[in-house]
């Protein structure tokens, strides 16, 4: 039998620019947990509101909806994760990590009935921004714009994570807190500010995962919890800490959704489960993280 | 003795004007309950919401009207909380506490498989909104009862259609559990029945709440079929149908959806929605253009401000059906009004809606049409509508409700 290339090749983008939406709330998740030690259920909430904030301003009648609502969403959602780690997650800090889980988790159904008491009960759809519409054709392969923007967009803040963490002041702090806070607190650095920048980027980062996810997905309260699984199996996979674990993680991950469908369809979920077993079992820090969880 | 009979007679006189005053004073003070389980809050709300609008407004026309033999109806509704425990729960203190002469509801398929086991137990009539077709089949009993389209109902007459337009070569695409599969198999069955020569190389099964249907569409496209038909509904159906659209496939197949012609999912999916393409619902606010449909949805908007959709209709018709069925009985009783229900007749918004005895099912017509842009509506409405009787769109009676006269 001939080869299907555009078949192949459409399914292993498809698994890509599920793996870049992934990628986006997994690296957040996984910084908090390495700099905090938070694991923040609620993270999955900040893409929902990601979502939701874009839907509102696809109201605009103007072209250049897509555009205000990415600059401007995240930094919503990013303020309203500042207001929450530093006056609801700080306290917390000493105690036992329980504690931290049952406030976030608290967070999820808070959020989701809030979203309900702003944007109503309606189904919502977000429209593809017009720049992205239609697709790109070359002989038999055709692809969504739409989906090429997502697989770009990926990449780019990898490479942006990578210059905040490395090259910057804010990076170093956050290194420095992920190592030893104390020995940071000691040497006079406001660590708590570190804290809260970190919980403010991941918010940034997950709120951009939903407004990217938005115009193909659906906008519904619930969105975060069910996005927030597979991004900890992402963390799981990758390592604690690893922003390129995440993006490992996620790249994996898309790639054993879309092609996994091919070898088992109705279980495809059994290869994602078959990957994290082993992984826990001989490598327990992931494939990329220094200390286990 | 003449005195005595007198006496007699004055005594039995009274004695029987006092035993009517009474049974009227209590009949006037009696009010009759119905129980509602919807969802209320989570992904659902919306259909819980319309659900409860279309509730409240068949009670208020019904009191208005000076309510069912001189009896008012009141609606006690509650949340289902989508979860069979709770559910049943609910469904019990309903009947047991506040003792409502029936019970409406739930949506979901295992919840209302529960409780129609537990109103069974407690003699009394459920109506679920679930419309998995084992309602009518297996777990079917004397107190089960719907009114609205079951899921075979609108599949099969989908098949109807999909014959008549005559595509060949098919691909299926439905959410993996009860309700999905028996969608699809139930169009599908029939299809093959009505056309041995129809071909399906590709059946699709996601999970129910599946976020990306980008890998099902790439094979979907694989096979290279003529028409698809979708099974999915709520919030999976409006990322299948947007997924579909950047892969082209508005242009490259016919797409029949089930659940696709539901108002509220029109509105949602705006210029985005399969123009041109095939689908159903069990209820429109267009169609059919009747005089009891104008005053539904007149007196809908009046009231809500928004247009009924499907579970607007269903809830207000399963109100009016068993108001309708008290009055037939001529006494508030729970199974003087279940002996009377098989063959009550509702001039419903959808059409008349007759109670099959035979598998307590709401006979009626199933539409199917052509997904349109309107210049009467702000939104995408279904036109070219095609109505499949339920002479074809039903089972046969020999084929269901083994279980209703149990």
């Amino acid at each position: 039998m001939e080869l299907d290339v555009s078949f192949w090749l459409t399914q292993f983008l498809n698994g890509l620019a599920n793996a870049m939406v992934l990628f986006l709330i997994a690296s957040g998740l996984t910084i908090l947990l390495g700099v905090l030690g938070v694991l923040n259920l609620a993270h999955g909430s900040f893409y929902m509101l990601g979502a939701f904030l874009i839907f509102s301003s696809s109201i605009i009648k103007n072209p250049s909806w897509f555009w205000v609502g990415l600059l401007l969403a995240p930094l919503v959602v990013a303020g309203f994760g500042t207001i929450i780690e530093a006056f609801c997650l700080r306290p917390l800090y000493g105690r036992e990590r329980l504690y931290t889980l049952l406030l976030t988790y608290g967070f999820t159904l808070i959020l989701d009935d809030l979203v309900l008491l702003i944007w109503g009960r309606d189904y919502k759809s977000v429209p593809i921004p017009a720049l992205f519409e239609g697709r790109l054709s070359i002989g038999d392969f055709s692809y969504p714009v739409y989906f090429l923007f997502i697989i770009a967009v990926g990449p780019l803040l990898g490479v942006f994570l990578w210059f905040i963490l490395n090259r910057t002041n804010f990076g170093k702090l956050i290194r420095a807190a992920s190592t030893d806070s104390e020995m940071l607190d000691a040497l006079g650095v406001n660590v708590n500010r570190v804290f809260t920048g970190v919980f403010a980027l991941g918010a940034w980062l997950a709120s951009l995962g939903g407004i990217l996810a938005a115009p193909m997905r659906s906008v519904e309260p619930g969105m975060g919890v069910e996005i927030i699984i597979e991004s900890f199996i992402v963390v799981i996979i990758g390592g604690m800490g690893s922003y390129l674990g995440a993006f490992v993680g996620a790249v994996l991950i898309g790639m054993l959704k879309a092609f996994g469908i091919e070898i088992l369809e109705n279980f495809a979920m059994i290869f994602i489960y078959a990957l994290v077993l082993p992984i826990l079992i001989l490598r327990p820090r992931g494939l990329f993280g220094e200390t286990t969880i | 003795m003449s005195g005595f009979g007198k006496k007699a007679l004055i005594a039995a006189v009274m004695s029987l004007s006092i035993i009517s005053f009474g049974a009227t004073a209590s009949f006037a003070a009696k009010t009759i309950k119905i129980g509602v389980l919807s969802p209320l809050t989570g992904l659902y709300s919306i259909v819980g919401k319309r659900t409860s609008q279309g509730i409240n407004m068949a009670v208020k026309e019904i009191n208005d009207a000076g309510g069912v033999l001189g009896h008012k109806l009141e609606a006690l509704i509650r949340d289902s909380e989508t979860n069979p425990a709770s559910s049943v729960r609910t469904a019990r203190r309903l009947i047991l506490r506040d003792k409502v002469f029936a019970l409406l509801g739930p949506l979901h398929g295992g919840a209302a498989i529960a409780v129609l086991q537990e109103s069974k137990k407690l003699k009394t009539m459920n109506f679920p909104w679930a419309a998995t077709e084992e309602i009518n089949t297996k777990f079917c009993s004397r107190y089960t009862w719907r009114v609205g389209s079951s899921a075979q109902q609108t599949s099969r007459a989908g098949a109807v259609i999909a014959h008549r337009l005559g595509y060949k070569t098919w691909a299926t695409i439905s959410s993996d559990f009860s309700y999905g599969r028996s969608v699809v198999r139930q169009f599908w069955n029939y299809l093959k029945e009505r056309d041995p020569g129809a071909k399906r190389p590709y059946a699709a099964w996601p999970k129910l709440g599946e976020n990306d249907y980008s890998a099902y569409i790439n094979k979907m496209q694989k096979a290279k079929p003529d028409a698809i038909y979708v099974g999915l509904f709520g919030a999976d159906l409006i990322k299948f149908m947007k997924q579909a659209r950047s892969f082209g496939m508005y242009e490259k197949v016919k797409i029949f959806t089930d659940f696709g012609g539901n108002h509220v999912l029109l509105k949602a999916l705006g210029d985005q929605a399969p123009f041109g393409h095939w689908a159903s619902s069990r209820y429109l606010h267009n169609y059919p253009v009747s005089a009891a449909n104008k005053r539904f949805v007149d007196n809908f908007r009046k009231a809500y401000n928004v247009y009924p959709d499907m579970m607007a209709g269903e809830a207000y018709s399963t109100v009016q059906v068993i108001a309708e069925s008290i009055r037939r009985a001529g006494a508030v009783d729970k199974e003087k009004a279940i002996d009377a229900m098989g063959g009550v007749a509702f001039n419903a918004p959808e059409g008349w809606i007759i109670m099959r005895p035979s598998d307590h099912q709401g006979w009626q017509s199933s539409f199917w049409g052509v997904i349109s842009k309107s210049k009467k509506y702000p939104f995408p409405i279904l036109s070219n509508i095609q109505v499949i009787s339920p002479v074809e769109g039903s089972h046969p009676d020999e084929n269901t409700g083994q279980g209703c006269r149990k």
